[in-house]
């Protein structure tokens, strides 16, 4: 039965189909697109249209050279590869200035043709490193690591001390709205007869000393966390600076002055 | 039994002191970003209520009317108040003088909290004179 039915649905929906597929193409722009365009010249007609590139041959030979296996060992990346899409040959590539850290531990790329090389410093001391070899690619690794951990600890540090800071101002903001609200209430609720406005003082009393309260666990919480956050990146960052200080002299050591 | 109104008229004029500084404060901390109009609304205010707990002001008539009232309420809830209330100020605001000192280093932040925190203190020695001469009245 129900395939009788299917059978009897089958053809009208293969012509529904066909017919809105003729309807998209009568009503496509592409295809009035395509009967306009051999119009579209002047008004006359269509014209064939031929294309001869002019192509100068290329004097090339090719000589086939034996393959040599090289050992591949792990490699220091010592030259930075900007993101992005790379220029197309005979573009003037601009001047990689690559940097991090800050101005008392940091690092910077200087793209000089040929050999780069990295100019590193600590307070005042300044190194300029040639990473070719991969002893000397793997510290600076490192060292750039470090200035870097450095600079986002004491960025977490100085979010750290602002939210401890105002945290601090809710709190008295929060001890302002207790006492406020508290004597409020105590002196609204005990009115007799208890008036309307003494009833809105009333209730408007305790709203304010419980959300006082409130304020004051809130903000109160919200500094321990960042008294907790402020030692753990304190820690990081002296961890980070000694690091950076053992790298630099290793590196100092390994390239000579 | 004055004491007990005399101990709210205290804790009254204790927040609207500490409002007042706080305003004040966050009017003319130069570590915040703030925009000049957020400033200068802070320090109207604060004018304001400074204007108003002077003797014979808005703020100073109301506190001074509603004081009464405050003896007809539970004599231990009034002194537990006047009491607690200046502790926990002084507290919240020690704690905030030794972040301004030691972790943050802002001298008018420091400044500031010292000065809410001999505010709370005065509170508080006021309001124990207060609890002392009512109970030592009482005794008698």
């Amino acid at each position: 039965m129900n395939g009788g039915r299917l059978k009897q649905v089958q053809p009208n929906a293969r012509g529904g189909v066909s017919l809105a597929f003729i309807l998209i193409l009568l009503f496509s722009p592409l295809h009035w697109a395509s009967q306009l365009i051999p119009l579209a010249p002047s008004g006359g007609a269509a014209q064939a249209f031929t294309f001869t590139p002019h192509v100068t041959p290329l004097a090339l030979t090719v000589t086939l050279q034996p393959t040599i296996p090289v050992p591949v060992g792990a490699q220091a990346s010592p030259i930075p590869v900007p993101g992005g899409p790379q220029p197309s040959e005979g573009t003037p590539e601009p001047a990689q200035r690559i940097n991090g850290g800050d101005s008392t531990i940091g690092y910077e790329f200087i793209d000089t043709p040929g050999s780069p090389r990295w100019r590193i410093w600590i307070e005042d001391q300044v190194f300029i490193v040639d990473p070719t070899d991969p002893a000397t690619g793997s510290l600076l690794d490192a060292f750039r690591n470090e200035a870097d951990e450095r600079v986002a600890a004491a960025s977490a540090m100085d979010q750290a001390r602002l939210d401890r800071k105002n945290s601090d101002k809710a709190s008295l903001w929060g001890a302002v709205g207790l006492v406020g609200g508290g004597i409020a209430a105590l002196a609204s609720c005990l009115a007799t007869p208890l008036t309307l406005v003494a009833g809105i003082g009333c209730v408007g009393g305790i709203v304010a000393a419980i959300g006082g309260l409130g304020v004051i666990g809130v903000s109160q919480t919200e500094r321990s966390q960042a008294v907790t956050t402020l030692s753990q990146e304190t820690v990081k960052y002296s961890g980070a600076t000694a690091e950076a200080g053992r790298l630099f002299n290793a590196l100092t050591r390994n390239q000579g002055p | 039994m004055r004491g007990m109104s005399t101990v709210w008229r205290n804790l009254g004029l204790d927040a609207i002191l500490m409002a007042v500084l706080l305003l004040l404060y966050e009017g003319l901390d130069p570590f915040t970003d703030r925009s000049p109009v957020a400033r200068v609304v802070r320090l109207v205010l604060a004018t304001a209520l400074l204007i108003g707990v002077l003797p014979g002001s808005y703020l100073h008539t109301v506190l001074r009317r509603l004081s009464p009232r405050v003896e007809a309420a539970s004599r231990w809830v009034v002194l537990a108040a006047g009491i607690g209330f200046p502790l926990l100020g002084l507290f919240l605001s020690a704690q905030m003088a030794y972040d301004f000192a030691v972790i943050l280093e802002e001298t008018p932040g420091l400044v500031f909290s010292i000065v809410v925190s001999a505010l709370q203190a005065v509170v508080l020695a006021l309001n124990l004179f207060a609890v002392k001469n009512t109970l030592a009245k009482e005794m008698k």
